[in-house]
C-alpha cells in the first residue's frame, strides 16, 4: 500500500475500533484544556501580542504563519488546536439538551432526587429486560410511568421524613437523605409540574406538602444541577443514562470548552485589520457576561440583578450553540447579520457532514464540456491533452520500467508524457517543473514517479446528477488533442447526456488497488445491462440508427471497392470476404450482408420491425415477410428484416442484448463501436438530409385534412346548439358541463388522430421524416402530424384554455364563445403557421410543460435522496439473505427469488398462448399418424417407438404435463 | 410619415409589419424608464419638497428653515473647489457616479434676520443617461460619437460609482382596490391602501361564526364590521342595509352582525367609539399629535384617538373631511356586499393573477420614495442640529448653512441604488434585488434588460399561478421571454408595443368625469347605489 507522509500529522496511526458518544463531564473539560484557570478576558491582544487568558491564547493554537504553538510547538499545519475552558459564574441549562433535562426532571424527585417509581417494582424489571440494548427506549418507557405520579412515595416501610427545605427559590438546598436502607426510601412531598417556556423552567405545585411553601418558581440551573448530583449511579442506569459517559449532571453546563484557534479563525481583510469570527464574537460576549455577574456576584448586588445577569448568560451560550431557536431574537453581528453558530456549521447541505465529510472537494478530477465521437469505443473516453498535464498517477519503479519511467522523468513536466514528481524513499518530494537540470536525476528502484496520464489508463467519469450506478462508470483514457471530454454516443444514454453545453467529470484513480476494483466492476462493458428492468442501458442511437436501417433494406447494394473500404473499419474482420449476393453483372453485396460480418457468430434473434402489421404473424407469411419486416438473426447472419430501434436499442431481447449475454463483456463493447464505425462510414457514402420538401404532402392530402377539421368543427357546433337548446343530456355519473366539454374533446381529438394518420400515410418511402421516424432515431407519430396536418388542442392543467378575461380567454373571441377556437385548438399546423391567437395559447400550454419541469426537478430530487439514504447500507450477506448495515434481515433472498436482474430473459413458451384446439392440433404427438411420424424420425425409429410400450407412455405422460402447465 | 397616410386604414398583413419599427422609432424600447424619471425629477421632487416644506424646532419656536424652490442641476463633478461637467463615459473609466446637484432656495432665520440663499445645494442625485437632465439628450450622432458615447445605446440606467445600473420594474398587485379571494377557510376581501406619502395599511373583512368583521393592525383583534360602521357614524340599522343591499342574501347574512350590534349595547356613535378604543393596539406611529394625545390616556383621549384611528389609517385611502365619515361608510358597506355575494357564490372570488389588477412600479416612483425617505432624514438631521444648537449661547448667530450635510442625500442614493436594497422606514419596506448590473454581453441583452419585470413572488416554487401565462398578459408582456429554471415564469419583459403610463394628476380627470354626468356618492343614499343601471365609479380608489 502507498503510505505517503501525510504532512499534517505526526501520530501514530491505529484502527477504529468502537464509536461512543457521550457528553463531556466538568471534570473532562478541565481536565483536557490547556488554558489553567480558565479564559478570563474578552479582549483577544494585550498591546499587540496575544494575551495569555484571552480568547487568542496562544496555548490554544497557532496565531499566525510564523509563530509556534505554546501547548505541543507545532507549526500553523501540525497544530490542530487545543481546547481550552471558561468557569462560568453560575451554571447554565446546555439548550440543545433541554428536553431531556425536563424529562429526567420529570422521572425524578424534586427534592430527594429519587427515582420516582421503584426500581424493584415488577414493571421497571420488565422494561429493563425489554430495552436492555436500547437505553434511549428506556428512558421513554420510564417517563411514561413516571409521568402521572405526583407524589414521592414513601417507602411501605415506613421511610424517613425528609427535612422541609429553607428557602424555595434561593441556591441554599437542605440535605435530604434518602436511609442506607435497601429498602426505597422517598420523601413523600408532592412533586412540581415543570413546565418549559423559551430558555426556562418553571415548577408549579398543584398541592404542597406545607403551605409555607410557595406555588410556582423559575427553576433556576443551579438548582436543577443540585437534583441531578444527588442522582444515585443505579437511577441513572434505570433512566437509560451511561453512568461512565453520561450523567445527568452533565447536561447542565458549569464549564464551557472553548473551541481552539484554528476551529475559529481570525480572517486577514485587505485592509490590514483582523477580522475575528463569529465564535470569538460570541465568545466574547460570554466572558463579558461571566465577568460582570462574578463582580455583581461578589459584590452582593440585589437578586433580581443577578437573575438579568444569569438570563443573559444564559442567552449568550445558548446563542453559541444554536442560533436559529424559533422565539428567541437573533444574535447579530453589527451589520444585521444573524452569527453562525456551532449548530448551524454543521446543518444542511453546506454544513460540515453534507458538505464537508459525506461529500468533499478532491484532487485528481478533471471537468470539461462533453463532445461527441464515433470512433473511439464505448469503454474509452477522449480526454484532453492539458487534463492529462495535469492529472498524474504515482507509478512505481520497478525494475521491468525503469527505463521507460527514466525516459519521462527526462521529458519534463511540461512535455508530454512526462511526469510531474518523483517522490524519493525518504519522502522527498521532487518537482520536476522547477528543477534545474533533469539530467542528472537518476532513479532507484522503489522510487514513485508521478506521471502524466496516458492511454489506456483506467479513469470514472461521471455526470451530475448521479442518479443510478451507471452515472458513473469507468473508461480507459485516449489522450486526444483539443479541449473537451469525447465520449462515444452509445453511451449518453446512461449519463443522460447531451452535447448542448454539458460538462462531465473525471477522476484518476491513484492506487492499483483501485485502478483494479473499477476495472472490475464498473467498466463500460460491464454495466451495459440494468438490473432495474433486465435489458441494456445502451442502444444505438441517432445518426447510426438512421443509417442501419436505409442500410439493411432490400435494395441496397454495396460495390466492391466501397465493400473493402467498409470493412477496414471493422477490427474483427478476419480478412475474408463473404460471396457477394449477385455475381452478374457486377459482384455487389448486399447491405445485411456487411451487417452480418458486424455481428458476432452463433448469435440468434427474432425481432420485428417498426412498421410491421401485426396481422402478418397469423397469415402464411409469417416468415417471409413481404414489407421485410421480420428480423431474423441466425448463427451471426441477418437473413431478412431491416433493423431499427426495436432491433438494436436499449430495449429487453434486442440484439444488442442476447450479443451482451451471449459474449463476453469486451465483446459486447466492441459490438456498439463496430457496428457505429462500419454504419457511419456507410452513411457518408449514401447520405441523409432532410429540407421542407419532406413537410409538404399533396394536395389531396391537404383537402383531406381541411375536410376533416371543417367537420369536426361543425359537429362541435352541434353539440353547442344542442347545449343552448337544452337538448344535451348528461352522460351518468358527469355534470351537464363535463358532459359537455367531454364531447367536445372527443371529437376535437379524433380530429387531430385522423388528420395525423392521414398525413403520415401520405409520405412516401423517401421522406426523410419518415426515416427518422420508423427507425427510431428521433421524432415520433406526433411531430409529423402536427407539422404538417394540424397542431391540435392546447391544454393548461388537462383542460382546455380556461377564461382568463371575464367569460372570455382573450379580448379578441366575444363572451362564453365555447368553440374550438376560442378554447384553445390550434387548427393550423407548425407549416402552414399559427395565427396569433393560437400562438398565445400555444405558449400557455407550453408555458405549463417548463414550470412543471422547474419545480420537478427539486421535488423528485429530494424524493430519491431519501429513497437511497434509507437503502445505502442494504447487501446480499454471505448467508444469502438481504440486510443492512445493523444485519437487520430485509429479503430472506435476493429480490425473494435470488436471481440477479442482469441475467434474466425473457422467453416466450410457445405452450401457454394457444387454445386448447389449437395446442392440441400444434403439439399432440399422435401415435397413430404414421405420415407426421415419418416426417420427424427415421424408419428405425419409428418401429421402436411404435413397438415399445413404454415409449408410448412417456409420450403421454409428458402430453398430460404439458397440457397441464398450459391450463395454469 | 405624411398626416394623411396616417389615416387610411391599413389592408394587407405586410403593410401591418411597418407598424412595429414607426412605433419604435417613436418610442424606443426604454422609454417607460426615461419618461418616469423625467417626471421624478421634474415634478416629484418638487411635489416632495412641498409637502415638507417647512423644518422647525422645538427650541426655539421662531426659527424655521422654508424650501422655497427646488431644481435639478446638469450632471457634474466636484473637484476640489472646482465643479465641472462630465460625460457618462468619463463616469464610467474614472469610477464616478453620474450625478447633478440637486439645488434649493431656502429662506431661515439667523440670528434675528431672515436670509434667502439660493441655489444652495443639498446633495446629488444620480441621473438617468438620455433623461432630460442628461448630457446626451439631443444631440447628434456626431456630437454622441465626440462624447465617447454610443448613438444606438439605448439609456434609461445609471452609472454609480463606475457601474451601470438598472432599475428593473417592478411588477405587484394594484393599490387601493377591493379583492375578494378565497383563504383556504372561508372568504377574505382585503384591500391594501396607501395613501400620499402618508402609510400604508392592509384592511380585511372576515366572516367569523357568520359575523362579519374588520382585520387591521391598529386593532388588536377582529372587530365587528357594524361597530365600525357606527362608530363612523352610520347609526340608523336601516340605513347600514340599505347601503349594502337589499337582496335576500344580504338580508339573511347581515341579519347575525346586527344582533351582535345590539347585544352589545352599542347605540350611539360615541358608545361605539368608547368600545373601539379598547381595542385599539398601541402601534408605533410618527406624527406630533399621536405624541401629545398619548399622554391622555383617558377616555377622552381614547376615544379621539380612536376617531384618528379611523379618519387616517383605516382605509386611509378614502378621504374624510370635517369628519363626515360618509364615504368611508360607503365604501365599507360596499365591501361588505361584496363579501356577501362572493359567499353566496353570486360573483366569484378576484382572481389574483389577472392582469388587470397588477401595475409596475418604474424607477422614477421607486427613487421617488428613496428620495423623500432620505429627505425626511436629511431635515430631521437639520432639526436635530437646531435643538442642539440653539439654545447655546454663541458668538457667531446659528447658520443652519453651515450644517447642511450633502453626503446624507447622496450616500442614500448612490448606496440603495448600488446594493439593491430598497430599504424605506416609512413604508416598512425592505426590498432587495431592485437594481442590477446592466448586461453588456450583446446589444440585444442590453435592450432585453432594460424590458425587465421583477416580479413580486420570491421564487415560492410550489405556487404554479403567478407563472403560468396569463391571458391578461395579451399585448403587455412577452408570451415566450422567459428565463428558464427557477425564476420561469415570475421574470417578465414587456413586450415591444406596450406603454407604461405615468401618474397623472386627478384633479382635472375628477372635473372631467362630474361633468360627463357621475354624480359624488355623498348625494346618494343606499338603494341608488344598488339598483340596476347605476354603476360605481372607482377614482383612485374611492368613489
Amino acid at each position: 500500500m502507498l503510505m505517503y507522509e501525510v504532512a499534517d500529522s505526526t501520530a501514530p496511526l491505529r484502527t477504529v475500533k468502537r464509536v461512543q458518544f457521550g457528553i463531556l463531564s466538568p471534570d473532562e473539560i478541565k481536565r483536557m484544556s490547556v488554558t489553567e484557570g480558565g479564559i478570563l478576558y474578552p479582549e483577544t491582544m494585550e498591546a499587540g501580542k496575544p494575551k495569555l487568558g484571552g480568547l487568542m491564547d496562544p496555548r490554544q493554537g497557532v496565531i499566525d504563519r510564523m509563530s509556534r504553538c505554546q501547548t505541543c510547538a507545532g507549526n500553523m499545519s501540525q497544530c490542530p488546536g487545543h481546547f481550552g475552558h471558561i468557569e462560568l459564574a453560575k451554571p447554565v441549562f446546555h439548550v440543545p439538551m433541554m428536553t431531556k433535562i425536563v424529562k429526567i426532571l420529570r422521572c425524578v424527585c424534586f427534592f430527594c432526587s429519587k427515582l420516582l417509581i421503584d426500581p424493584q417494582s415488577e414493571k421497571v424489571k420488565e422494561i429493563l429486560i425489554k430495552t436492555a440494548n436500547h437505553p434511549q427506549r428506556r428512558l421513554n418507557y420510564i417517563y411514561d410511568e413516571c409521568k402521572g405520579k405526583s407524589i414521592c412515595e414513601a417507602p411501605s416501610t415506613g421511610g424517613q421524613q425528609d427535612q422541609p427545605d429553607a428557602e424555595a427559590g434561593g441556591a441554599a438546598f437542605s440535605e435530604g437523605i434518602g436511609g442506607e436502607v435497601t429498602v426505597r426510601s422517598g420523601c413523600s412531598r408532592y412533586q412540581p409540574k415543570i413546565r418549559k417556556t423559551g430558555l426556562d423552567l418553571s415548577a408549579e405545585w398543584n398541592k404542597v406538602n406545607d403551605e409555607s411553601q410557595e406555588r410556582k418558581i423559575a427553576l433556576s440551573a443551579e438548582r436543577v444541577l443540585e437534583i441531578f448530583k444527588r442522582i444515585s449511579d443505579d437511577d441513572c442506569h434505570v433512566l437509560g443514562m451511561n453512568v461512565r459517559f453520561a450523567r445527568p449532571d452533565w447536561m447542565i453546563t458549569t464549564v464551557l470548552p472553548v473551541p481552539p484557534l484554528p476551529v475559529r479563525p481570525a480572517v486577514v481583510m485587505h485592509g490590514a485589520a483582523k477580522n475575528q469570527d463569529d465564535l470569538t464574537h460570541k465568545l466574547s460576549d460570554i466572558i463579558k457576561a461571566n465577568n460582570q455577574l462574578r463582580r455583581n456576584e461578589q459584590s452582593g448586588a440585589a437578586a433580581h440583578i443577578i437573575q438579568e445577569d444569569t438570563k443573559m448568560l444564559q442567552y449568550h451560550c445558548t446563542t453559541l450553540i444554536d442560533n436559529e431557536i424559533p422565539g428567541l431574537p437573533k444574535a447579530t453581528q453589527k451589520s444585521g447579520r444573524p452569527l453562525k453558530s456551532v449548530k448551524q456549521r454543521l446543518k444542511g447541505k453546506e454544513g460540515r457532514i453534507r458538505g464537508n465529510l459525506m461529500g468533499k472537494r478532491v484532487d485528481f478530477s478533471g471537468r470539461t464540456v462533453i463532445t461527441a465521437d464515433p470512433n473511439i469505443g464505448i469503454h474509452q473516453v477522449g480526454v484532453p491533452r492539458t487534463i492529462a498535464l495535469n492529472l498524474t498517477f504515482p507509478e512505481v519503479v520497478t525494475p521491468f520500467n525503469i527505463e521507460w519511467l527514466q525516459e519521462l522523468v527526462r521529458n519534463g513536466a511540461n512535455h508530454y508524457p512526462g511526469a510531474k514528481y518523483i517522490i524519493r524513499d525518504n519522502g522527498d518530494r521532487i518537482d520536476l517543473r522547477y528543477h534545474p537540470k533533469a539530467a542528472d536525476l537518476t532513479l532507484q528502484i522503489g522510487y514513485i514517479v508521478e506521471r502524466h496520464m496516458m492511454d489506456d489508463d483506467y479513469v470514472v467519469f461521471n455526470r451530475q446528477p448521479t442518479l443510478h450506478k451507471m452515472s458513473m462508470m469507468c473508461h480507459r483514457v485516449k489522450v486526444l488533442p483539443w479541449s473537451t471530454f469525447r465520449l462515444n454516443l452509445s453511451v449518453t444514454t446512461p449519463y443522460n447526456a447531451d452535447f448542448d453545453g454539458d460538462e462531465m467529470n473525471l477522476h484518476m484513480p491513484q492506487s492499483l488497488e483501485t485502478k483494479a476494483e473499477i476495472a472490475q466492476l464498473a467498466t463500460v462493458p460491464r454495466m451495459i445491462i440494468t438490473p432495474q428492468s433486465n435489458r441494456p442501458v445502451m442502444g444505438i442511437v441517432q445518426d447510426t440508427l438512421t443509417a442501419v436501417r436505409k442500410m439493411t433494406k432490400r435494395d441496397v447494394f454495396i460495390t466492391r471497392a466501397e465493400m473493402m473500404n467498409l470493412l477496414m473499419y471493422l477490427p474483427s474482420w478476419d480478412g475474408r470476404m463473404p460471396n457477394p449476393a449477385i455475381l452478374k453483372p457486377q459482384p455487389l453485396w448486399t447491405g445485411k450482408q456487411l451487417f452480418s460480418l458486424i455481428i458476432p457468430p452463433r448469435i440468434n434473434c427474432v425481432r420485428t420491425h417498426f412498421t410491421h402489421p401485426d396481422e402478418e404473424d397469423n397469415g402464411p407469411y409469417k416468415w417471409i415477410s413481404p414489407g421485410d419486416t421480420k428480423v431474423l438473426v441466425e448463427d451471426g447472419q441477418l437473413l431478412s428484416g431491416i433493423l431499427c430501434k426495436k432491433s438494436l436499442g436499449a430495449s429487453a431481447g434486442s440484439l444488442v442484448h442476447i450479443v451482451a449475454l451471449e459474449c463476453s463483456h469486451m465483446d459486447a463493447g466492441r459490438f456498439y463501436g463496430e457496428i457505429q464505425t462500419v454504419v457511419n462510414n456507410w452513411l457518408l457514402i449514401e447520405g441523409h438530409t432532410i429540407g421542407i420538401g419532406d413537410t409538404i404532402a399533396d394536395n389531396k392530402t391537404y383537402s383531406d385534412i381541411r375536410e376533416t377539421i371543417k367537420k369536426a368543427k361543425e359537429n362541435v357546433e352541434d353539440v353547442i346548439n344542442q347545449a343552448h337548446h337544452d337538448e344535451l343530456t348528461p352522460t351518468p355519473g358527469n355534470t351537464l358541463r363535463q358532459t359537455f366539454e367531454n364531447m367536445v374533446n372527443k371529437i376535437l381529438n379524433d380530429a387531430r388522430e385522423k388528420t395525423g394518420s392521414c398525413a403520415q400515410k401520405s409520405l412516401s418511402e423517401f421522406n426523410n421524416f419518415n426515416a427518422m421516424v420508423v427507425s427510431g432515431a428521433k421524432g415520433s407519430k406526433i411531430n409529423i402530424s402536427q407539422v404538417i396536418a394540424c397542431v391540435g388542442q392546447q391544454n393548461v392543467e388537462g383542460k382546455r384554455i380556461p377564461f382568463g378575461f371575464c367569460h372570455r380567454t382573450l379580448p379578441h373571441f366575444i363572451k362564453d364563445d365555447y368553440g374550438p377556437e376560442s378554447r384553445g385548438f390550434v387548427e393550423n399546423s407548425y407549416l402552414a403557421g399559427l395565427t396569433p391567437t393560437e400562438f398565445y395559447f400555444h405558449a400557455m400550454g407550453g408555458r405549463e410543460g417548463l414550470i412543471d419541469t422547474a419545480v420537478k426537478t427539486a421535488e423528485t430530487g429530494y424524493i430519491q435522496r431519501r429513497l437511497i439514504k434509507a437503502m445505502e447500507s442494504v447487501m446480499v450477506k454471505y448467508d444469502n439473505t438481504v440486510r443492512n448495515q445493523i444485519e437487520q434481515v430485509i429479503q430472506l433472498r435476493y429480490g425473494e427469488d435470488g436471481l440477479d436482474a442482469c441475467h434474466v430473459e425473457f422467453q416466450a413458451v410457445p405452450i401457454i398462448k394457444p387454445s386448447n384446439p389449437a395446442f392440441e392440433r400444434n403439439f399432440r404427438f399422435d401415435l397413430s399418424n404414421e405420415r407426421m411420424l415419418r416426417r420427424c424420425m427415421t424408419e428405425e425409429q419409428m418401429r421402436r417407438v411404435l413397438h415399445d410400450n413404454n415409449c408410448q407412455q412417456e409420450l403421454e405422460r409428458s402430453g398430460i404435463s404439458c397440457r397441464q402447465i398450459a391450463k395454469s | 410619415m405624411d398626416v394623411d397616410n396616417l389615416n387610411k386604414s391599413i389592408k394587407s398583413l405586410e403593410d401591418k409589419w411597418k407598424l412595429v419599427p414607426a412605433f419604435l422609432k417613436v418610442r424606443g424600447l426604454v422609454k417607460q424608464h426615461i419618461e418616469s424619471f423625467n417626471h421624478f425629477v421634474n415634478t416629484e421632487v418638487r411635489a416632495i419638497m412641498l409637502a415638507n416644506q417647512r423644518v422647525v424646532c422645538d427650541a426655539d419656536q421662531r426659527w424655521y428653515l422654508e424650501y422655497k424652490n427646488i431644481y435639478v442641476g446638469r450632471p457634474s463633478v466636484e473637484e476640489g473647489p472646482i465643479v465641472k461637467e462630465i460625460s457618462p463615459h468619463e463616469c464610467r473609466l474614472r469610477d464616478l457616479t453620474y450625478a447633478a446637484p440637486l439645488l434649493v432656495d431656502i429662506a431661515y432665520i439667523r440670528g434675528d434676520q431672515r436670509v434667502n440663499m439660493d441655489r444652495v445645494p443639498i446633495g446629488s442625485i444620480p441621473i438617468m443617461l438620455r433623461s432630460s437632465n442628461c448630457l446626451l439628450t439631443g444631440k447628434t450622432p456626431n456630437e454622441l460619437t465626440r462624447l465617447r458615447e454610443c448613438p444606438l445605446d439605448p439609456g434609461g440606467y445609471f452609472i454609480i460609482r463606475g457601474t451601470e445600473k438598472v432599475i428593473l420594474l417592478q411588477e405587484q398587485l394594484s393599490k387601493n382596490r377591493i379583492i375578494v379571494e378565497d383563504d383556504n377557510k372561508g372568504h377574505i376581501m382585503c384591500s391594501v391602501t396607501s395613501s400620499t406619502h402618508q402609510r400604508k395599511s392592509k384592511t380585511g373583512l372576515v366572516a367569523k361564526k357568520g359575523i362579519f368583521h374588520v382585520e387591521h393592525n391598529s386593532f388588536g383583534e377582529l372587530v365587528p364590521a357594524v361597530v365600525v360602521l357606527k362608530a363612523m357614524g352610520m347609526i340608523c340599522d336601516q340605513e347600514i342595509v340599505q347601503t349594502i343591499g337589499t337582496e335576500d342574501e344580504v338580508l339573511s347574512a347581515l341579519l347575525p352582525c346586527l344582533e351582535q350590534c345590539h347585544k352589545l349595547k352599542l347605540f350611539t356613535q360615541n358608545q361605539a367609539l368608547a368600545w373601539l378604543s379598547n381595542k385599539i393596539r398601541v402601534a408605533k406611529t410618527y406624527g406630533p399629535a399621536w405624541k401629545a394625545s398619548r399622554e391622555r390616556k383617558d377616555a377622552e383621549g381614547r376615544i379621539d384617538d380612536c376617531r384618528q384611528t379611523l379618519k387616517d389609517i383605516v382605509l386611509a385611502h378614502v378621504p374624510v373631511e370635517h369628519w363626515n365619515f360618509h364615504q368611508k361608510c360607503v365604501y365599507l358597506c360596499l365591501m361588505l356586499r361584496k363579501l356577501i355575494l362572493a359567499q353566496a357564490g353570486l360573483i366569484p372570488p378576484d382572481d389574483r393573477d389577472y392582469y388587470g389588477n397588477k401595475r409596475l412600479e418604474l424607477a422614477g416612483s421607486l427613487l421617488a420614495l428613496l428620495f423623500e425617505d432620505h429627505f425626511k432624514k436629511f431635515n430631521d438631521n437639520l432639526r436635530f442640529v437646531a435643538n442642539e444648537m440653539l439654545p447655546k449661547n454663541q458668538a457667531t448667530a446659528f447658520d443652519i448653512h453651515k450644517h447642511i450635510r450633502q453626503d446624507l442625500i447622496t450616500n442614500g442614493l448612490v448606496a440603495a441604488i448600488s446594493s439593491g436594497n430598497w430599504n424605506i422606514k416609512r413604508f416598512r419596506m425592505e426590498r432587495q434585488g431592485v437594481t442590477q448590473v446592466l448586461t453588456r454581453l450583446s446589444y440585444i441583452s442590453a435592450l432585453g434588460h432594460m424590458t425587465r419585470i421583477n416580479s413580486q413572488f420570491e421564487k415560492t416554487r410550489k405556487v404554479s399561478g403567478p407563472r403560468s401565462l396569463q391571458p391578461s398578459q395579451w399585448g403587455m408582456l412577452c408570451p415566450s421571454d422567459t428565463p428558464e429554471g427557477e425564476s420561469c415564469g415570475l421574470v417578465k419583459n414587456l413586450a415591444l408595443m406596450s406603454h407604461v403610463t405615468m401618474d397623472v394628476d386627478d384633479a382635472p380627470l375628477l372635473r372631467l368625469i362630474l361633468d360627463l354626468g357621475v354624480e359624488p356618492v355623498d348625494s346618494l343614499r343606499g338603494q341608488q347605489l344598488h339598483a340596476e343601471h347605476s354603476f360605481l365609479v372607482f377614482l383612485n380608489g374611492d368613489c
